[in-house]
């Protein structure tokens, strides 16, 4: 049995330009021992899903709903204090991200290690201190260390007593979220290792957040994409990084520098989108390389896509020459022409969107272009987001789903 | 984890303006900044030049409350101040005029000139007025001891036709007048408050005779040398014993009439009236003791307190800025430097200070302006941006300008000052306040400009003249309602500020 | 050790601030030897009118009589140490006044007659620290009560509401509240009297534990508050307890028979009110935002990941960190009010040395003047170093800082 199952989680933040889509409808299994990668461009909601899972929610809290199965409950059902006491560090602890600053200054190391048995066990001070001084050895730190403020730690050693203060209720699930991300390479290498040993040694279950494909390729049994809120591919790693199959997952692999390896690391171009504002149909639309007619372009993206290529290619040979363009509702796009006619205008525009297609991929979303009586009316395809399509591995895109209709999983 | 910051000025300005609290600011910000451009085009600086002087004011009642302060008043209808204005005018007196010749059957013939001037006024209202005076304009001939000069008598009518005569006067030249011709002579006759040894004194007289005469008083009691009642009182208020008090006096509504009579011994004598019934309400925001409209000096107390406000915050806040920002940036011995002169700055006594060169020097309010941004040089807000400037300072796009060989004088105004100048807004706002009543504190104890009329002055003479006491609440009132509505509009800009640049307290 | 060669250091600069912030007051109090001619001009003045009336000295010969008038003016000028040169006596006064030897009042004195300015000081300082730390004391209580619950209802209704109060009304200075007080409460409703610190005759004088009630009520209400802000909530009664046998106290004062010291504390209430007001948006707006800022640290968040119970993350957590700076601010208003005091003072005609600060510039009392400001710039610089030692001593950051 996994053991924690989230389904259909949904948390927004509300703020004042509307609603952020933070985690916008996530489901995902962890199994027992095992460990889940969550991976994506930074902003795309990964922390917001490790805080929601530990109900850690600011005050601008807009939607937070869904079913989070832990041990067999549901721990979304339960009242705040039941959880604080069932489920805080005792069945789920976490290493925050940006760790170094999660240490309270004034405290000594020790006594911040020791914390959680006073306030889940009522263990006594000493006895407390004795333990959080075996559970620091256990991650590699010297005695002494508990003495010692948070200042007087290197990175790695603050990194380290994070860890220990993780593990010290002996949680069942820990989530590391960027546990890495602050430190010099060589401190990586031995965190990591560091936290394979620790699973090992007490059976842990980790969900291991990181935008490093590298380091999720090397901890996890399972990876989850996250795009925009949404997770794009869920499934084994050694699948998932072999023969991605969500468009988006190419691309961050082919974004990864490899040392023996001739191609160059390609980035994705444009950046990720406002979630208050996602993108409709699929949220990759907008930087997917092979999108298409059903991926969901809407009017206004159009029009401002046909502007760019209209400042960047103007005047040259083939480009239709309309002086105006605008949208109309979502689905239509008006062109408008000093000098030619509504039906020269729409036969340029018809050969431009045929021979550009490629290129392009907007383009495609073209439907037909008419000529009206003063300007050309072009409309476009109805999108809708792709749903996640397949078992053991699933991935959400429209190619997916045409190429795969059932899950394979190449031998 | 929370919202971004909006780095650059003019995003921050945007943010800030358009929340809540901001919105409410700039409007009245906006309020007041057309208040400061439409007053002068209202009241000219003239008018401001004048406050000092008593003659621009004359003719408005004393410690008159706001004519609106009558819904409160129960119903009552509150006196307006009346003019009786002069023959000639419309409306004004009627004026009657006859010469006679008459021989004494000697040869001589003397010459008369008979006048009367007659101005008849309604008065409706449910209060006393507050005061009363006539203004006479005697014109006649005297030279030497060769003629007199003309006889007068005022006389007041009442709706009761229990008329009295108010005083008689011969209006006399001072020697070095007598020779000028045509002699004319202004008389002003306070009916309320009569001085002694003027002619109006009679009219404390003539009023006793004229209880007497109409059995309100016995002679005894009506010479009693405690005996008073108000003028103003007696002559509008019903005819019995009622009025011998004002508490207890009934008003006696109806038409009165002023009348004026002269007898000259010349045919050129002439003569021309004008009178005031002053009433106890004035405008919108009344008056003080020297009869200032104080809506006029309200009015000019919002571009005087907007202009000192906002040119110290200015000049100080930027100061304050770029030392902070030198001291954060360059640190060594410059900043060893600024801080211990904040600490020096904090140790001595600002206000007292203040106050002593004030008193010394008596400045105007530029000078207070000079000596404040003095006393401003270092302060929190160098504290403030040295903080910020050490944080923008481990930024790595200042690494990077450092890496590619900028300049620190450079990066300084390039990078750093930028990044500090959302702040600075929040603080100028912040500490427009602080100077809009460092000038008032000043003012109030009088040692402020001496010529504006600003809030701060307002409200220190209405202190010193026992507004407080007597309930003369709009004179302390709306000087306060001044200060409060323009610090209260920097306050708010200052909050939105500091709620975008602070996201903690964002609204998110 | 690091620290104390940091104190040291510290200790250094802020005598050497003293001393200059105390000459700067001899300069400018004296009007930089202004009024010093001032003064010659004023006994010169006085004299020409005492001979002006002196029969024996107008029968004199005119150089007999300018002989007389200058040895006496001399004499005079002397006596008042009016013929050193200003930069000369300068300094001798600035040592003076750093040995507290403050000297005599030009005019001033105290009510039975003593032109001792240390004494003058000395009369005036209890009115003016009794008002002022019990005004501050309620402000700061109140306004760090309300702080901590806006900051728990951060961004709601409430919470906005509250703030845009408290940055509205601390921008105000006392002074300004204490008018719009004095003409409410004392001439509008006539609850409070408007001026003084005594009435005129004062009442009969009972012992002085007649002065004690509002005092307890007042301990008991802010003792019964704080206990209750660290106990959990089912001792809680307690406090409640404790609070509302503060106010029994306090009801019980208010229809005690009225004596003199009742009658001073009545005196003090309307301007304590009125300082109470202007101050507590300060620290109510302070508090919410060090405390929000708090919360949003990492280590709070990961306190309350661990587990702990929301009231420990605010008590152990975020009202730690948070105190620092809070207990600055309050020890530095404290001290600062002392001068804000001058024109809430002479509002209020409340005989403290705010008003003694007033009294003592309008009459270039320089003497006066110079007392007042070095007791002032001792007290500032004693606050400033103590907060520098206390932080020393206490905050591992800055102990680390310093090494
Ligand atoms: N408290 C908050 N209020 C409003 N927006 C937030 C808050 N925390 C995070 N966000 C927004 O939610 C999105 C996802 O953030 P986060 O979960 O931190 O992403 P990641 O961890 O993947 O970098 C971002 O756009 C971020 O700006
Ligand atoms: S659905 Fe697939 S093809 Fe379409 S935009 Fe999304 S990722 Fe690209
Ligand atoms: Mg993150």
């Amino acid at each position: 049995m996994a053991v924690l199952d989230i389904r259909n989680l949904i948390y927004w933040y509300r703020t004042r330009r509307g609603a952020v889509h933070a985690v916008d409808n996530i489901s995902f299994k962890l199994e027992q021992g095992e460990t889940i990668a969550v991976v994506g461009e930074s902003g795309c909601g990964k922390t917001s899903t490790a805080n929601a899972i530990l109900r850690l929610l600011p005050k601008n809290v807009e939607r937070y709903e869904g079913e989070i199965w832990f041990d067999g409950q549901d721990i979304m059902a339960l009242g705040n204090e039941d959880f604080r006491k069932q489920v805080r560090w005792k069945g789920i602890s976490m290493v925050l991200q940006g760790a170094l600053n999660a240490l309270n200054p004034t405290v000594r190391a020790g006594a911040q290690v020791a914390e959680p048995l006073i306030v889940h066990y009522d263990v006594d001070r000493d006895e407390a201190m004795e333990q959080a001084i075996a559970a620091m050895k256990r991650v590699g730190l010297p005695q002494d260390i508990a003495r010692r403020y948070p200042h007087e730690l290197s990175g790695g050693m603050k990194q380290r007593v994070v860890i220990a203060m993780a593990l010290i209720l002996k949680p069942k699930v820990v989530i590391l979220d960027e546990p890495t991300s602050a430190l010099d390479v060589m401190t990586q290498t031995n965190i990591i290792n560091l936290l394979k040993e620790m699973k090992a040694a007490e059976g842990l279950s980790y969900i291991f957040i990181t935008h490093d494909l590298g380091l999720a390729s090397d901890l996890a049994d399972h990876v989850a994409i996250m795009y925009a809120g949404e997770i794009d591919e869920i499934g084994p790693a050694d699948h998932v990084f072999v023969h991605p199959k969500h468009p988006y997952t190419g691309r961050l692999l082919a974004s990864v520098p490899r040392l023996r390896s001739e191609d160059a690391p390609e980035f994705i171009p444009g950046a990720p989108p406002d979630l208050t504002r996602p993108p409709p149909g699929c949220r990759f639309h907008l930087r997917c390389p092979v999108a298409f007619e059903k991926c969901g372009w809407v009017a206004e993206e159009f029009v401002d896509r046909l502007r760019l290529l209209q400042a960047t290619t103007q005047g040259k040979e083939g480009f239709p020459r309309f002086s105006e363009v605008e949208a109309r509702g979502t689905q239509m796009v008006v062109l408008r022409a000093d000098s030619d006619s509504p039906e020269t205008l729409a036969a340029s525009f018809s050969e431009f969107v045929k021979s550009g297609r490629e290129t392009n991929p907007f383009l495609k979303s073209v439907r037909s272009v008419d000529a009206k009586t003063k300007a050309v009316a072009v409309t476009l395809h109805e999108g809708a987001p792709p749903p996640l399509i397949g078992e053991e591995w699933r991935a959400a895109c429209w190619l997916v789903q045409e190429a795969t209709a059932h899950d394979t999983i190449p031998a | 984890m929370a919202a971004p910051v909006p780095i650059g000025l003019k995003a921050a300005l945007l943010d800030a303006v358009r929340t809540k609290s901001g919105m409410v600011g700039t409007g009245m910000l906006g309020f007041l900044i057309l208040l400061a451009i439409l007053v002068p085009v209202f009241a000219p600086y003239d008018v401001i030049k004048a406050w000092g002087g008593t003659d621009a004011w004359q003719d408005n009642p004393k410690l008159a409350a706001p004519e609106w302060s009558e819904v409160f008043s129960g119903g009552k209808h509150l006196p307006r101040t009346i003019f009786l204005t002069p023959a000639g005018t419309p409306g004004g007196f009627l004026k009657f005029r006859t010469t006679e010749n008459v021989s004494d059957g000697k040869g001589n013939w003397n010459n008369f000139t008979f006048l009367g001037l007659k101005k008849t006024f309604g008065f409706q209202a449910d209060d006393f007025p507050s005061e009363m005076t006539v203004y006479l304009n005697t014109m006649f001939t005297q030279a030497g001891n060769l003629s007199k000069p003309p006889a007068i008598s005022v006389i007041f009518q009442r709706p009761d036709n229990k008329n009295l005569t108010l005083l008689d006067d011969t209006p006399r030249l001072s020697t070095t007048d007598i020779n000028r011709f045509p002699n004319t002579k202004s008389n002003a006759y306070a009916v309320s408050q009569p001085i002694k040894d003027t002619p109006s004194y009679k009219i404390l007289d003539n009023l006793r005779e004229w209880l007497i005469a109409n059995n309100v008083t016995t002679r005894a009691e009506a010479y009693d040398p405690q005996f008073y009642v108000q003028p103003e009182v007696l002559l509008f208020a019903q005819l019995d014993r009622s009025m011998l008090s004002k508490s207890t006096a009934h008003v006696l509504k109806g038409d009165y009439s002023l009348r004026i009579e002269l007898v000259g011994f010349e045919n050129t004598d002439d003569a021309n009236a004008r009178g005031i019934v002053f009433g106890t309400v004035f405008g919108l925001a009344g008056t003080d003791d020297a009869r200032h409209d104080l809506l006029v000096g309200l009015l000019w107390g919002a571009p005087v307190a907007l202009a000192f406000g906002t040119a110290g915050a200015l000049v100080v806040v930027l100061i304050q800025m770029i030392l902070g920002a030198i001291s954060g940036w360059y640190g060594g011995a410059v900043d060893e430097l600024v801080q211990r002169a904040a600490d020096f700055y904090l140790i001595i006594p600002t206000l007292p200070i203040l106050i002593l060169i004030s008193l010394l020097y008596r400045p105007s309010i530029v000078a207070i302006l000079f000596i404040l941004v003095a006393f401003g040089i270092v302060g929190s807000t160098t504290k403030v941006v040295r903080s910020i400037v050490l944080q923008v300072k481990e930024e790595q796009f200042i690494e990077a300008a450092r890496s590619y060989g900028a300049k620190k004088t450079r990066i300084l105004f390039r990078y750093i000052l930028p990044r500090v100048m959302p702040y600075t807004f929040a603080l100028i706002a912040l500490t427009v306040p602080a100077f809009i009543f460092l000038e008032a504190s000043l003012s109030f104890l009088g040692l402020g400009d001496p010529v504006l009329p600003t809030w701060g002055h307002t409200l220190g003479l209405a202190y010193n003249n026992g507004a407080l006491f007597y309930g003369f609440w709009w004179w302390i009132v709306f000087p306060v309602v001044g200060i409060i509505f323009a610090t209260i509009a920097f306050a708010l800009l200052g909050y939105a500020f500091d709620k975008v640049l602070n996201p903690r307290l964002r609204e998110q | 050790m690091g620290v104390v060669r940091h104190l040291a250091k510290r200790a250094l600069f802020l005598t050497i601030t003293f001393i200059l912030a105390i000459y700067a007051t001899v300069v400018i109090a004296n009007g930089g030897g202004v009024i010093d001619k001032l003064l010659k001009d004023q006994i010169q003045f006085e004299l020409r009118q005492r001979y002006a009336n002196d029969q024996h000295y107008r029968q004199l010969p005119p150089e007999k009589q300018q002989e007389i008038f200058n040895t006496t003016y001399n004499a005079t000028i002397e006596a008042r140490g009016l013929n050193e040169p200003f930069v000369a006596k300068s300094f001798r006064y600035t040592i003076d006044a750093l040995q507290f030897k403050l000297g005599l009042a030009i005019n001033l004195h105290t009510s039975d007659g003593s032109r001792d300015v240390g004494a003058i000081i000395f009369e005036r300082l209890p009115r003016t620290l009794v008002l002022f730390t019990v005004a501050n004391i309620v402000a700061a209580v109140f306004g760090i009560w309300l702080g901590l619950w806006m900051a728990r209802k951060a961004l709601s209704p409430f919470d906005r509401g509250l703030t845009v109060l408290s940055v509205t009304t601390f921008i105000v200075p006392p002074w300004v509240y204490g008018i719009l007080f004095i003409l409410l409460f004392g001439f509008t409703w006539r609850i409070f009297p408007t001026a003084g610190w005594v009435s005129a005759p004062p009442p009969p004088q009972g012992p002085i534990t007649d002065a004690l009630p509002p005092v307890i009520a007042m301990g008991m209400l802010f003792g019964g508050f704080f206990f209750n802000s660290y106990v959990r909530a089912k001792y809680r009664r307690i406090g409640y307890a404790v609070m509302l046998g503060g106010l029994a106290v306090a009801a019980a004062w208010l229809i005690m028979p009225y004596d003199y010291y009742k009658d001073i504390e009545w005196h003090m209430v309307l301007p304590a009110i009125a300082v109470a007001f202007s101050i507590f948006g300060s620290w109510s707006y302070t508090t919410r935002n060090l405390v929000l800022q708090v919360m949003d640290e990492d280590f709070v968040f990961a306190a309350r990941a661990k587990g702990l119970k929301e009231r420990d993350v605010l008590n152990k957590y975020v009202l730690r960190a948070a105190s620092p700076p809070i207990v600055t601010s309050l020890a530095l208003t404290l001290v600062a009010a002392w001068t804000g005091a001058i024109i809430t003072e002479t509002v209020f005609n409340y005989p403290g040395l705010g008003q003694l600060f007033f009294v003592a510039i309008s009459n270039f009392d320089a003497p006066v003047v110079v007392g007042l400001t070095t007791i002032y710039a001792l007290l500032l610089v004693l606050t400033v170093f103590g907060l520098d030692l206390t932080y020393s001593l206490l905050d591992p950051r800055i102990k680390a800082m310093r090494r």
